[in-house]
């Protein structure tokens, strides 16, 4: 009886106990003189078979495997979705604290994440500390946004002042292509560099999982290209998630980002102004002196124009002197 | 209130918080600014005072508006046709003049307008006020003016002037006359019959005040002139006066300038150039 023998295999050796699913062949081994080297090259054989088994086949471009700075984290088989296992709702935990395993979030995935299509845009060394870089770096997630500011890179980047990048970021399925082909963007005409830093499962994953990928991917962008600025869409008009990642993303880097007031058509102008220069675009204060006369009526007809004014987002301060009668 | 007196207090009504990126719109009770005025300002300040390729120290600030007449007390107020633009971009020229109607000064230079007017008016021989028998600019501007333009011509620097409002394209601003009045602190020069004729006169030659272009952003100019900023130095540039200059006859009227300066106001005598003082302070004073 197998099962007998198998028992008694049991008993000799309990340090080395197998699955029982490959019982049915230790007999055979307890015939050969030294079964307990045996029985661990066994187990080896089977430890090989079940890595090739497992391999994943979804590979990425050997660079990304092996450079671990491409890689947010350990390759790992990510089932998406598997509501089967419910789970308590749990801390997150930032990606770049090294903890492994997913999370799900009410059947949304939460694991590690992994930006693919990133590594192939970016150059092959760092960029050098302390050094310019005269970049101008578009980021966006949410495509109307990204389909808003696309006519103003590409005429900063036709104007030559700045290199003029831009990156996607989000859950968004169009691929950079389709992106390009619905807008008519045509390669000579819109000399600009592409980045796709969207993470793998980016339409299944948690918003928490996703502003982790803006951070982390910004963080490359920022070590191999270190724009001087970075431009976005209105914080309303984008996904809380990627402003979520980039206002993370700034407070640990400082960068200085300008988060476009209004459509881009009506801001084409910025596309002549340099990177240093944009780069105080927020600091730049107008303070507004007007020396009123005695009589009121001007006053009044300057201050209703400024109200009408457009300040690009800022509230400019305003004193009026009064005069000494 | 005296000239002097209103000098201070338009000068102090503003300090540079951070002079690098802080900077001062002056703007007249008489001024309607257009809607789409801070983005041109805004287009303006980043081209040509924090773009590290084309900024020059020379540079002041930049006017809104395109006087109809020059600001002088001379006979002669109108402005000669403005120098043809070399580019197909936003016409501009550089110009020696202040302006009080709507200006953008910028922080740095406001500063040192703050020095200038506190050692200008310590100055003991003679009297800081300047009489008006020599006043350069009519009191129909206020007399912080005068002292700016000593400042701009003893240091060579001058204002962008926008000259598309020339080239009828909508301005950026308009100044009205019908309620315009004269400074406070000349109005008594002018009751005492100084000046009346000549506001008369004014008055008679400005055109009729339209309302400024209200598109709300400048993009309509870009549909008339190319974008981009042409270089300052390519700019006409134009001395008080009106006179057309070259970049050397600037630096050459500058020198000869800053050096009468030195001596008229500057408590400065010809030996004292040996001794710790450069000749580009304009002041020769202790402390």
């Amino acid at each position: 009886m197998p099962h007998l023998k198998d028992e008694e295999l049991g008993k000799k050796d309990d340090d080395h106990r197998l699955p029982p699913a490959r019982s049915r062949f230790l007999p055979q081994l307890s015939k050969f003189p030294r079964p307990r080297r045996l029985i661990a090259a066994f187990i080896g054989l089977v430890l090989v078979y079940q890595f090739f088994k497992h391999m994943p086949t979804d590979l990425r471009p050997a660079r990304e495997r092996y450079d671990p700075r491409f890689r947010q984290q350990n390759p790992l088989p990510p089932p998406p979705t598997s509501p089967q296992s419910p789970v308590v709702p749990q801390i997150d935990i930032p990606s770049d604290s090294g903890m492994q395993g997913e999370k799900n979030k009410g059947g949304l995935y939460d694991g590690k994440i992994k930006l693919y299509e990133l590594a192939s845009s970016l150059p092959t060394d760092k960029h050098p500390e302390n050094v310019l870089s005269g970049a101008v770096l578009f980021a966006g997630s949410d495509l109307h946004c990204i389909t808003d500011m696309l006519p103003l890179a590409c005429r900063m980047a036709r104007e030559q002042q700045n290199h003029v990048h831009l990156a996607l970021f989000g859950k968004e399925e169009v691929s950079v292509d389709g992106i390009k082909q619905v807008n008519g963007i045509v390669e000579s005409d819109c000399p600009i560099v592409w980045h796709d830093s969207r993470p793998d499962y980016a339409a299944q994953s948690t918003d928490d999982r996703v502003a982790r990928s803006v951070k982390g991917g910004l963080r490359f962008i920022e070590t191999y290209i270190a724009p001087e600025v970075i431009i976005t869409g209105r914080k309303d008009w984008e996904d809380p998630f990627f402003f979520g990642g980039l206002e993370r993303h700034l407070w640990e880097v400082g960068t200085p980002h300008i988060a476009l007031p209004t459509t881009s058509r009506d801001l084409m102008w910025m596309a002549s102004i340099e990177s240093t220069a944009l780069k105080v675009w927020n600091d730049i204060r107008v303070d507004m002196v007007v020396h009123a006369s005695q009589s009121a009526g001007s006053l009044v007809r300057l201050l209703r124009s400024l109200d009408a004014a457009d300040y690009l987002g800022f509230t400019p301060k305003l004193t009026i002197e009064l005069p000494r009668k | 209130m005296d000239p002097v007196e209103a000098s201070l207090r338009t000068v102090e009504s503003f300090y540079p918080l951070n002079p690098g990126v802080s900077h001062l719109l002056i703007l007249s009770p008489d001024t309607e600014v257009a809607p789409s005025f801070y983005h041109y300002l805004k287009y303006s300040i980043l081209a040509y005072k924090q773009s590290a390729r084309t900024s020059t120290s020379q540079l002041i600030g930049i006017s809104l508006e395109l006087p109809s007449t020059k600001p002088t007390t001379k006979e002669d107020y109108s402005l000669s046709p403005f120098p043809e633009a070399k580019s197909g971009h936003i016409p501009s020229f550089l110009w020696q003049a202040p302006n009080s109607n709507a200006a953008l000064y910028f922080g740095d230079k406001w500063a040192e307008f703050h020095s200038f007017l506190s050692h200008r008016l310590d100055s003991p021989e003679p009297k800081a006020s300047i009489p008006s028998s020599e006043k350069l600019v009519s009191t129909r501007y206020p007399s912080f003016m005068e002292y700016l333009l000593e400042m701009m011509q003893a240091k060579g620097y001058y204002i962008l002037y926008p000259s598309f409002p020339g080239t009828g394209a909508s301005s950026l601003v308009t100044v009205h006359q019908d309620l315009s009045q004269t400074p406070e602190e000349f109005i008594q020069d002018t009751k005492n019959g100084v000046d009346e004729n000549k506001d008369a006169d004014d008055v008679e030659m400005m055109p009729p005040g339209k309302t400024p272009n209200q598109a709300s952003t400048i993009m309509t100019l870009f549909d008339t002139f190319d974008l981009g900023l042409p270089n300052i130095e390519t700019l006409p540039l134009l001395s008080f006066d009106g006179e057309e200059l070259t970049q050397e006859k600037l630096t050459q009227q500058t020198k000869e300038y800053s050096q009468q300066f030195r001596t008229l106001h500057g408590g400065c005598s010809s030996d004292q150039e040996g001794a710790g003082y450069s000749p580009s302070d304009l002041f020769c004073l202790e402390g």
